[in-house]
């Protein structure tokens, strides 16, 4: 198994990700102590990036509920273990999980919100890599250059600003972790304005 | 379990490192084999990597193109961003707030601005509520008597909280508007143009020229039916024009027109980031795209400019709108750079 594909990773990003703290709080109330909970998500994620066919799902956060409780019936069956509270809740899933979702845009306005606040708050080199990469589609090469950074140090912000934007969907997008919204703030209050006057 | 816990965050920072090193480009051959024996070892490592992947590309969507101008301009070396000037600093007017003091009475004035592609929201002290689209800048200045807002650029939507006792006032460049409480949007277009649109309840446009000159306006108070002939008072639903013109050039034109049932609503739907055309012509939505993104769109053949389009769009897209014009016209749409280009 290789790295996936930008099709299949937009739409793990757009249709599973969002739903992601969710599926966590669900997983919080409903399974016995004893199963770790990234352990599932991660089974998840390789369950929903590796399917052959996504275009049938047309409920994607049925259908993620779905594969972790299925994970979790193999990792019980592994285990020997029955926690009968996890059971009922299948029969709710299958109720939904054929209508399509009704609430995409406002799942969108969500992952917008998560994401935005979580870039706010990366750190300021680490922010500018990231916008740069991500949505000027500068390469990881060019912005070595344009920031004057080794393209190692250009990958480690990268690759920070990942954990970052991944803890954010994990905690549903709550309180950010790092105070460092101040410090940006305060740099962009530094930048002077012109007077439009209107007088 | 606790080990077992540590192991799946190790997991999790492993992907985040090997998406971004796949990102970097090309793996040589030690990295492939490394990179292999680790998605390999685990299916939740190749979970967490297909995770971390989608986070990487589904961010680029998601941030505003503001973000990226602002990434850009902490580039741009001092001296050089000092040559750019006045353009370059106005258009990417800073985010955040600068608190000033102004000389009488020793008042606060604050100053707040949104880069192009943003929408803020403000919370006033008094409960009123600004949200500031695309590209505006302006001040806030709160005195015991009156409440004053200057419109520098761009357009706002204004909810105020009412207040006999305290009129609201939004000033632009050639007339003021004036309300005790109410929902309405003000818009700078051409440099002294100014476009009102009430969504509730009643405002008064006070123009320099109809009060003698500027200060006169700013001094007098409101009266809730003004006979005077000073002001125009529009009502909810109806949008004003405010141009020069009239008394020799020198005179400011008021015109009150109102809008179809649902025109109001529609037109506010930039502040849910979205933009409604219905029968516009191509060209006039392009322009209207324009002043949410630093992309932008060309349209090469005539008739299609004058082409009719209709629909609902994120303001935030520019290409999405163009593939939808361009599937719904018969057109073609290429991006280079930072243009679109539609084609027949």
């Amino acid at each position: 198994m290789g790295p996936i594909g930008e099709k299949r990773a937009r739409w793990l990003a757009h249709c599973v990700l969002p739903h992601e703290a969710a599926l966590r709080a669900w997983l919080r109330r409903k399974t016995a102590a004893g199963l770790d909970i990234d352990d599932v998500i991660q089974e998840t994620y390789a369950i929903l990036a590796a399917k052959a066919d996504i275009e049938s799902i047309r409920n994607p956060k049925a259908y993620m509920f779905q594969v972790a409780y299925s994970v979790i019936l193999q990792e019980l069956r592994r285990a020997r273990v029955v926690p009968i509270s996890a059971m009922p809740e299948i029969a709710e899933l299958e109720v939904v999980s054929d209508a399509p979702s009704p609430e995409a845009t406002v799942l969108a306005r969500e992952e917008l919100a998560i994401v935005q606040r979580a870039i706010g708050a990366m750190p300021r080199q680490t922010r500018r890599a990231f916008t740069l990469r991500r949505v000027e589609g500068v390469s990881q090469a060019e912005i070595a250059r344009l920031m004057r950074l080794s393209e190692h140090s250009v990958e480690k912000h990268i690759a920070r600003g990942i954990k970052l934007l991944t803890a954010a969907f994990r905690d549903g997008g709550g309180t950010p972790r790092r105070a460092s919204n101040m410090e940006i703030e305060l740099e962009k209050r530094d930048i002077p304005e012109t007077n439009r006057g209107v007088h | 379990m606790t080990s077992q816990k540590q192991i799946a965050e190790c997991i999790d920072d492993k992907a985040a490192n090997w998406a971004a090193r796949l990102d970097a480009g090309q793996l040589d051959a030690e990295e492939d084999a490394a990179f292999r024996a680790w998605v390999g070892s685990d299916t939740r490592c190749f979970g967490a990597l297909a995770r971390a992947q989608a986070v990487l590309v589904g961010s680029g969507a998601a941030v505003t193109l503001a973000d990226a101008i602002a990434a850009r301009r902490q580039l741009v070396q001092p001296n050089r961003r000092w040559v750019l000037g006045g353009a370059a600093a106005g258009c990417l007017a800073a985010v955040g707030l600068a608190i000033t003091m102004t000389g009488r009475s020793g008042a606060r004035s604050l100053h707040f601005s949104s880069e192009i592609g943003e929408l803020r929201h403000i919370p006033l002290v008094d409960g009123s509520r600004l949200t500031l689209n695309t590209d505006t800048a302006l001040d806030v200045d709160y005195t015991e008597n009156r409440r004053t807002i200057r419109l520098l650029r761009g357009e706002a939507f204004f909810e105020v909280a009412k207040d006999e006792a305290r009129p609201f006032i939004v000033e632009g460049p050639k007339a003021q508007v004036r309300t005790v409480g109410t929902t309405y949007s003000v818009r700078l277009t051409e440099p002294e143009e100014m476009k009102v649109l009430v969504a509730t309840g009643r405002v008064a446009i006070e123009t320099a020229g109809r009060a003698g000159d500027a200060f006169a306006a700013l001094t007098r108070f409101w009266r809730a039916d003004p006979v005077d002939g000073d002001a125009v008072l529009v009502d909810a639903g109806q949008e004003a024009r405010i141009r020069p013109g009239g008394s020799g050039g020198n005179g400011t034109l008021v015109t009150v027109t109102a809008l179809a049932k649902d025109g109001t609503a529609r037109a506010l739907l930039w502040r849910d980031g979205k933009l409604y055309f219905e029968g516009e012509t191509l060209a006039g939505a392009v322009a209207e795209f324009a002043r949410y993104s630093y992309r932008r769109i060309v349209v090469r053949d005539g008739a299609l400019a004058n082409a009719r389009i209709s629909g609902l769009f994120a303001a935030d897209d520019p290409e999405g709108f163009a593939r939808a014009v361009a599937l719904s016209l018969g057109a073609r749409a290429d991006t280079t750079g930072g243009t679109i280009t539609l084609d027949k």
